[in-house]
């Protein structure tokens, strides 16, 4: 017979009169690995928290390990042994391995370190548990894969019975994530629960053993091993849906161009993106898109081949002013490193007004008349005076609306999709057929291809800095994820 | 069309800092207000000309410390740069070379000391408090050093008489339709840079950098321009005080402007202008500045000590500057956990 780890019973959890668990049912068995699909992302940090922590709820109980941890008539607030995995270390950076496994640690009261009896018991748990790290590295020179085993690994050694990971698609590359995935599995067979929270589905159906969705704070469905695949979850996201738009790339010329180029993590990359396609590169490693970056906004230059825009070279100084080329960027953590958040929507909006028309000075009315058009678009948000007031989506929204009232030639995304519910992100791929609809050639480099093959036209795949297979969009279906 | 007007004032009261703005304003009215019961002087006309002349030199620094301070920066060196201007334009004058070529010797010494300040913090990316505690050091030397250590003569010893009243009632003493002319050159230059900050891209770059320097990068943004132009804006302001310094004694002080670079953050703050960069309005600096004159005005007439003076004004600093941090945090209403 199963042991049931964890049991939320009609929990409901209000704060400030909002609902953000409302009525929800979950429970979970010692040795499973449960997934957690979030369709809109209420509710989702906050029964992370109440696992953790047990937080008071308005109703409900919650049972861990066959005890009454929290219920509506009393909570103690004492913490449950859970570890929890998300982008964001736990681990004290400046510190090493063994620091973080021992010294770090609840109960650990020696004032003398020998840190050669540490490292010793650390080496010998980390074998046990078939966990490879070096336990001297200081943590700030790990790896995100390494990172989350040491994780895991001070979990364990707390004596975690689950372990929540959350996202993880979002900061580890699709070599680490299946190492990542390979390790959870083993934990898993030694009786350690796993709650695998993500936003793609296909990534969470690869993994778990069921996978519940959870909806404005409600668990809606629980898939079993035999509903994972797209014709059960489909139902779910139709209303998502999104028509796609007619691009009319260009077949012949393209307009931007990669000869064999080499950096300190490109080795001999080539590609050319032509006008109104998407092209998805696959980062296997997660190393590149930096320096791809680096290449097109000047930070760096090419140690060997060239890149050309509108076959003319991508000089030094273009790249510098790499706007006025045309060229527009969205970065991973896009809403952190756009926007302005003392400014207003519609400053937002406009910031790169006036290098589109090429003045200081804009007439009122192109601000009047931006607000007019936009407003039939994003609604009464367009006066909002603060953006901090916006939701994620909204705020992502307008990152991609100002790009859209840019309309530069080359939009280059890193990890586009990697913030946000599901609903965030149907709203950024229509955004972004809207983008490619005006002509914009679209480079999206990623580290997790699941849902921008909706609207890629081309998928390239690289590993170690070079191309090792490219799919047409009839090929897609031939990916291996 | 009714609407329309209506949702105008309302966007142009929904602005961000505007609240501030109107709350400095309404500070103002209600502290002139209290010292005109006190003491019915406060209202007479020639108080109010006095008044706005005095301010004028606040608003001036106000404005060049409101850019730096709406950039996410501070210039220390401001203070000395009045100085500087003062002593350079003093002494060149009582060496009988014409006002003109003083003024633009002194102003072309500022902007150096702006473009120097600006590569320090935008290009090398010093503290800026460090880097204008440097050259606020290097330019309040600089005024000591223009006439050996000493103050200056009376400027109307080289210039002559005549060209030095003009000098003198051109910066201070002379009026235009009844006002002070002090305060129509500040009047003049806060709607320059008021239109600069307002309407141009120079304006957006400068609350950009303020609001959030990487995004301002990746939105093209040459942060290092535009943080020189921000102190170039100070350096100007600052020379144009120092000149009415120097009209106002007819002569050169070595300490002249001495503490200006703390009012001019004071005007800026109490008008609403973030310390922590991105935020505030040049209409707010306009009211700080008249609410910190009118401050001083007021307590001087009913005979507060000096002392009385700076307590009530370093309370109202601080507490424009908790009211900012109390609203960013949003923390109105909640109780600290």
């Amino acid at each position: 017979m199963k042991h049931e780890l964890l049991r939320m019973d009609h929990v409901t959890m209000i704060r400030n009169g909002d609902t953000l668990l409302d009525n929800l049912n979950f429970q979970m068995f010692a040795g499973e690995i449960m997934g957690l699909l979030t369709g809109r992302d209420k509710g989702r940090g906050q029964l992370i928290d109440l696992i953790c922590q047990n937080l008071p709820i308005s109703f409900g109980t919650v049972w861990y390990d066959g005890k009454i941890v929290n219920s509506y008539s009393h909570s103690n607030g004492n913490t449950n042994r859970v570890c929890v995995i998300e982008q964001t270390s736990h681990l004290v950076q400046g510190l090493s391995v063994v620091d973080n496994l021992f010294v770090l640690r609840k109960g650990f009261k020696k004032y003398f370190i020998n840190e050669r009896i540490l490292q010793e018991q650390a080496k010998a748990f980390f074998e046990e548990n078939e966990i490879h790290v070096n336990l001297l590295k200081r943590v700030s020179s790990l790896t995100s894969l390494e990172r989350c085993l040491v994780e895991l690994g001070k979990g364990l050694l707390l004596g975690c019975r689950l372990i929540i990971i959350d996202n993880p698609g979002n900061f580890l590359s699709q070599y680490e994530l299946t190492q990542f995935q390979k390790m959870l599995r083993k934990v898993r067979d030694n009786q350690i629960s796993v709650l695998y929270i993500g936003n793609h589905h296909q990534e969470l159906f690869r993994i778990a053993d069921r996978t519940s969705l959870l909806y404005d704070g409600s668990i809606i469905k629980i898939f079993e091993q035999d509903e994972m695949n797209d014709e059960q979850i489909a139902p779910y996201i139709t209303e998502w849906f999104v028509p796609g738009a007619e691009a009319e790339p260009d077949n012949e010329a393209g307009i931007l161009h990669f000869h064999n180029v080499h950096t300190k993590h490109l080795q001999g990359l080539r590609f050319v993106l032509h006008r109104g396609e998407c092209l998805t590169i696959l980062d296997r490693d997660n190393q590149i898109a930096q320096d791809i970056l680096s290449l097109l906004t000047g930070g760096e230059t090419c140690i060997q081949g060239h890149i050309t825009l509108d076959h003319k070279p991508f000089t030094l100084n273009q790249a510098a002013n790499y706007l006025e080329s045309g060229l527009s960027i969205i970065p991973k953590d896009c809403t952190e490193s756009l926007l302005f958040w003392e400014r207003t929507y519609m400053e937002n909006l406009t910031f790169l007004l006036d290098r589109k028309l090429k003045k200081s000075l804009i007439p009122g009315k192109i601000y009047k008349s931006i607000r007019k058009e936009y407003s039939h678009i994003v609604g009464n948000i367009i006066n909002e005076t603060s953006i901090s007031n916006l939701s994620l989506g909204e705020q992502i929204a307008l990152v991609y609306h100002r790009i859209w009232l840019f309309k530069p030639r080359v939009l280059v995304c890193i990890q586009p999709l990697a913030k946000g519910d599901m609903f965030v992100r149907m709203k950024i791929l229509a955004l972004l057929r809207g983008i490619l609809k005006g002509g914009t050639a679209v480079l999206i480099i990623t580290a997790n291809i699941s849902d921008t093959l909706d609207i890629a036209d081309r998928l390239m795949v690289v590993e170690n800095g070079t191309c090792v297979v490219t799919y047409e969009k009839n090929e897609f279906d031939q990916v291996d994820w | 069309m009714n609407n329309n007007k209506q949702s105008a004032i309302k966007r142009l009261l929904g602005t961000r800092g505007m609240g501030a703005v109107l709350t400095a304003f309404g500070g103002l009215v209600i502290i002139y207000i209290a010292f005109g019961i006190i003491d019915q002087n406060v209202f007479s006309g020639q108080n109010v000309m006095n008044l706005l002349r005095s301010m004028s030199k606040y608003l001036l620094i106000g404005v060049g410390q409101s850019y730096l301070l709406i950039t996410g920066n501070i210039d220390l060196s401001i203070g000395s740069m009045v100085g500087m201007s003062a002593m350079i334009s003093a002494t060149m004058m009582t060496r009988g070379i014409s006002p003109a070529v003083a003024m633009m010797v002194a102003l072309i010494c500022c902007l150096c000391c702006g473009v120097v300040n600006g590569i320090l913090v935008g290009k090398f990316k010093l503290p800026p408090f460090i880097a204008t505690l440097g050259t606020m050091f290097v330019t309040r030397g600089a005024a000591y050093m223009v006439n050996n250590n000493r103050n200056t003569d009376a400027i109307a010893t080289g210039i002559g008489k005549e060209a030095g009243d003009s000098f003198q009632n051109f910066f201070y003493y002379g009026k235009t339709f009844g006002i002070f002319n002090t305060f129509w050159i500040a009047l003049v230059l806060f709607l320059v840079f008021f239109f600069l900050l307002s309407k141009t891209r120079t304006g957006r770059h400068i609350y950009a950098i303020g609001s959030n320097v990487d995004a301002a990068k990746l939105s093209g943004v040459n942060v290092v321009t535009t943080t020189i132009k921000a102190y170039l804006v100070s350096s100007v302001c600052a020379c144009v005080v120092g000149l009415i310094l120097c009209a106002q004694a007819g002569m050169g002080n070595m300490e002249a402007g001495n503490m200006y670079e703390m009012y001019g953050v004071a005007a800026g703050v109490i008008g609403g202008i973030s310390p922590l960069g991105g935020t505030g309005l040049l209409l707010g600096t306009f009211a700080g500045a008249a609410v910190w004159q009118t401050l001083e005005n007021g307590l001087n007439m009913i005979g507060a000590q000096v002392g009385i003076q700076r307590l009530v004004i370093g309370i109202i600093v601080v507490f424009s500057v908790l009211l900012d941090v109390v609203i960013r945090s949003g923390n109105f209403g909640k109780k600290s956990k």
